[in-house]
């Protein structure tokens, strides 16, 4: 949620810490601050507050993230709840609203609103409306524009720009209605299937019957808690309004705007669920609002709220809370925490609990999410911090088995890696197979993998083009993984050869039927394809294997502290073969050396791959491996290398064969 | 014969298991292809949370042959915390008196249904930690997981607690740790949530726990500066052979 810090600052009269400071207070005690913005010209600085779903009843407002500064600095609150809004409320009668709420007397609803405006509770909590008559719509006062502005709003006029203000003030979503566009009674009720809404934004969007809506006698006004609709909208010529608080939820908007794919401010808050007690502020303070700013004589108000919510409370004791924390926290933290989140806090002895003191704790109506002695222990712990929680570790106990698959899994990639063999872990998904992925990425994702022999096969042909770059002899490659099959997920191992070098007497085949030799495991050679890949049952294999203890004994050796990975070329490499015929005295190194010193930086690979003596002299041939990261090297450039490399070798009076 | 190399997840893996197993916590695992129950339901996430969503969760289709016996449609595991539903169940089978304290890591691979890219994987691995006994506290989860990272990245690494929320923890916290200069997101964690322990059949009263997963592929990547997640899972020996 964008955060205004000069909003956050009206709450306080004492000077807030700067806003850096108070993104690391957040951090630490009570959300994620994904950015600080200094606004042009230094008027404010905005934090944008990540608030997860556990905090959304409560901290998707000014208000009650001015009550997390609080409860983390201890700097204290304005003393009334409504002064901090900009205007001399003592003109208007501060509580004059509220009393009206209660003496009007039911019959006056029927003027505007049907009586029974819920339909179900399950769906609308309470809905609370407020009648306006006489107002002048105009455009918002600097204080109001700029708020707004701030936290990225647009202005539209005076009337809607206080319903999102009061919204973002205090979490509460509002609206506002032209009362004479309404044609007969407001009632709260489900669309009809098919029934069609004009939105706000001039969308028309068709609703089905689990959708809920506020309409009139002959058509819709708005999809509940969702978005508002064309048909009531306010304008420039707007006299009278019926200003609407309700609480919709969770479930009802969730559904409705999951199913439209419309996510609004207003929307957002209900999904995460708000208390309907907070609707009564809501239309005090957006009537207040009104009533300064466009002028007009409130009427009416009505509060449609079948089930009053009560207050609950969690009994725990600090020895409790001590114990989740791990650290001694005195009854006094406890309750000067709790009290500064709003909490009312009393102490009772509670004969059950061998005369300990347990708190009697009622969290404020907003805070759904206090419900157990767990929640309460995440506060305290969380205010106070967890930086200086001491660290401790955990009693030993008995330990359990490891887990047979895993070990045998690493027991046998350690006799593969002895045999050369490099591990590679392919995709799950892939384009076909028993089990079919509802929302798959890509069409070639689009199953759960049954085998994974052909991902394999693939596997050995890339690596193959880059068999003289790698050095390697042979492409000798494994997996042990997860497949999926008709019957039931299992683990195989899968393990690949592709001959590169041409050795006599040696095949893939001959070099897996080695392999699964020393791994114990006896196949028919025809379960070795083609393309020399063979697939075991893991399971089936080590079922007769006996349970291990632990996993001491399979000698896992840490890869060097100090590596790191570099990056390698995508561009293709180049190979040159020189042979050097050097009287017998002379080292294959030193030759070496000066083809090394020589080369230049695109020499990316060297081997010794033939000697052989001749009378009273030896030749030694290289293959030299030449490769850039930037680019795609051309003969010309790599033969004046080659070339240079020659001029050397005349040099020292030996000779290029 | 020069010896082959292990994929990165795997080195890193034993690592881990390692350093836990010097803590008395042993390796478990289970299965990828879940039921919405251990995947979901059972960690105390809403029915309709939206990390249940077809945006964040690859769901195989109802078959005949893939569902299970109320007929809900499976699930690849979002994380790895399944895996703690299913040992805790089977705990909870045992006779009262058989049931004992434990402490388990889970690695194993997790899938997200999102588009992928140097820093975003469909499929990835995961380490799950989870200690039960009657007494569990913040402390010592922070004392195991200091002692962790200590290990993992050398002496000078080190942690901390931020407040934050995942359903099936409370209080629950993002662990930082401080690497080459800078703090880095590496885990979530905290104390399991008292419906988790019911929800496995185990007396939330008696038992207590705590828990922390985090991405094995960020733990390697940031050890070994490795710039693109993708490179796991390409079989591309030109990248193992460095490991």
């Amino acid at each position: 949620m964008k955060t205004s810090y000069k909003w956050l600052q009206t709450y306080f009269d004492e000077t807030l810490p700067e806003p850096e400071k108070l993104a690391d207070l957040f951090n630490a005690h009570a959300f994620e601050v994904e950015s600080v913005e200094v606004r042009p010209l230094h008027t404010d600085t905005v934090l944008d507050i990540k608030v997860l779903p556990d905090r959304a009843h409560y901290a998707l407002s000014h208000k009650g993230i001015a009550g997390e500064i609080h409860a983390i600095t201890g700097l204290p609150l304005k003393k009334s709840e409504v002064s901090k809004v900009p205007f001399d409320i003592k003109k208007i009668g501060s509580g004059a609203i509220l009393k009206q709420i209660k003496t009007i007397p039911l019959d006056k609803y029927q003027d505007f609103m049907k009586k029974k405006i819920a339909p179900d509770p399950n769906f609308c909590l309470r809905y609370v409306m407020a009648r306006i008559e006489g107002v002048q719509v105009v455009s918002s006062p600097e204080w109001l524009k700029e708020k707004l502005e701030t936290v990225g709003q647009r202005s539209i006029n005076a009337l809607v720009d206080i319903m999102n203000y009061v919204m973002l003030d205090c979490g509460q979503p509002m609206h506002v209605f032209d009362a004479d566009k309404i044609e007969g009674k407001i009632q709260v009720r489900f669309a009809q299937e098919g029934e069609k809404i004009t939105t706000l934004d001039n969308k028309e969007i068709t609703l089905s019957s689990a959708d809920l809506v506020i309409a009139d006698d002959v058509s819709l006004l708005a999809i509940a808690g969702v978005k508002g609709g064309k048909k009531a909208e306010v304008d420039v010529n707007t006299k009278n309004i019926i200003i609407e608080s309700a609480n919709f939820t969770p479930t009802s908007v969730r559904r409705t705007s999951t199913r439209l794919n419309l996510r609004t401010d207003a929307s957002k808050r209900f999904e995460n669920e708000i208390t309907p007690e907070l609707a009564l502020v809501g239309i005090e303070r957006a009537s207040e609002l009104v009533l300064k700013e466009c002028g007009g004589e409130l009427k009416e108000i009505v509060d449609e709220y079948p089930i009053k919510v009560e207050r609950w409370n969690i009994k725990v004791s600090a020895e409790q809370i001590s114990a989740i924390i791990g650290e001694h926290i005195s009854l006094h933290d406890i309750c000067t925490i709790l009290v500064r989140l709003g909490c009312e806090v009393e102490s009772v002895e509670d004969a059950h609990l061998h005369g300990e003191v347990v708190l009697n704790i009622t969290p404020p109506f907003e805070r759904l999410d206090l419900v157990i002695p767990e929640d309460i222990a995440d506060e305290v712990g969380r205010i106070r911090g967890y930086e200086n929680l001491a660290t401790v570790l955990p009693p030993a106990i008995d330990p359990t088995p490891v887990d047979k698959t895993f070990y045998y899994a690493e027991k046998t990639k350690n006799t593969l890696i002895n045999l050369g063999f490099s591990e590679v872990m392919l995709y799950s998904l892939v384009a076909k197979g028993s089990y079919e992925i509802l929302k798959p990425l890509a069409d070639d994702k689009k199953f759960l993998r049954e085998s994974i022999v052909e991902q394999m096969t693939n596997a050995l042909t890339r690596n193959a083009v880059n068999a003289d770059l790698l050095g390697l002899d042979d492409i000798k490659i494994f997996e042990i993984g997860k497949v999926f099959t008709k019957d039931r997920e299992k683990t195989v191992m899968t393990i690949g050869v592709k001959k590169i070098k041409k050795k006599k007497g040696e095949t893939a085949d001959t070099i897996l039927a080695d392999v699964l030799t020393n791994l114990g495991i006896q196949i028919d050679s025809k379960q070795i394809t083609k393309e020399g890949i063979v697939e075991i049952d893991f399971d089936t294999h080590i079922s007769s294997l006996p349970q291990p203890k632990d996993i001491s004994d399979l000698n896992f050796i840490p890869l060097p502290i100090e590596l790191r990975y570099k990056a390698f070329s995508v561009y293709p490499y180049m190979i040159r073969d020189i042979a050097v015929f050097v009287p017998e005295t002379i080292q294959s190194d030193e030759v070496l050396n000066l083809l090394l010193e020589n080369a230049g930086d695109l020499l990316v690979r060297h081997s010794l791959f033939d000697t052989f003596q001749k009378d009273d002299k030896v030749s030694y041939a290289f293959r030299l491996i030449f490769q850039s990261s930037e680019r795609t090297l051309t003969d010309e450039e790599i033969n004046i290398v080659m070339n240079m490399l020659t001029a050397k070798i005349v040099e020292k009076s030996w000779e290029v064969r | 014969m020069e010896k082959g190399h292990l994929n990165p997840i795997t080195s890193v893996i034993r690592e881990i298991s390692t350093i836990f197993n010097e803590l008395g916590f042993s390796v478990v695992v289970g299965p990828e292809l879940e039921d919405e129950f251990h995947n979901f339901d059972a960690l105390n996430i809403p029915k309709d949370h939206p990390a249940r969503d077809m945006q964040d969760t690859f769901w195989v289709k109802n078959s005949k042959e893939n569902k299970n016996e109320e007929g809900e449609n499976k699930v690849l595991r979002t994380h790895t915390s399944s895996v703690q539903v299913r040992f805790m169940e089977k705990v909870a089978q045992l006779p009262k008196v058989d049931q004992k304290p434990f402490k388990i890591i889970v690695p194993g691979k997790v899938y997200r249904n999102e588009a992928t890219d140097a820093t975003h994987e469909a499929q990835f691995y995961q380490i799950e930690g989870l200690y039960v006994n009657k007494n569990v506290s913040m402390a010592e989860l922070k004392g195991t997981l200091d002692y962790f990272f200590k290990k993992l990245l050398g002496p000078n690494a080190k942690i901390r607690f931020r407040s934050s929320f995942f359903g099936f923890v409370e209080p629950g916290v993002e662990v930082d740790v401080w690497h080459n200069g800078k703090w880095l997101e590496v885990m979530g964690a905290g104390i399991v949530h008292p419906n988790v322990i019911k929800a496995c059949g185990l007396d939330s009263a008696e038992w207590k726990g705590f828990a922390f997963g985090g991405g094995i592929d960020r733990l390697a990547i940031i050890k070994y500066d490795i710039d693109d997640i993708r490179h796991f899972y390409q079989g591309d020996l030109r990248f193992t052979s460095q490991f």
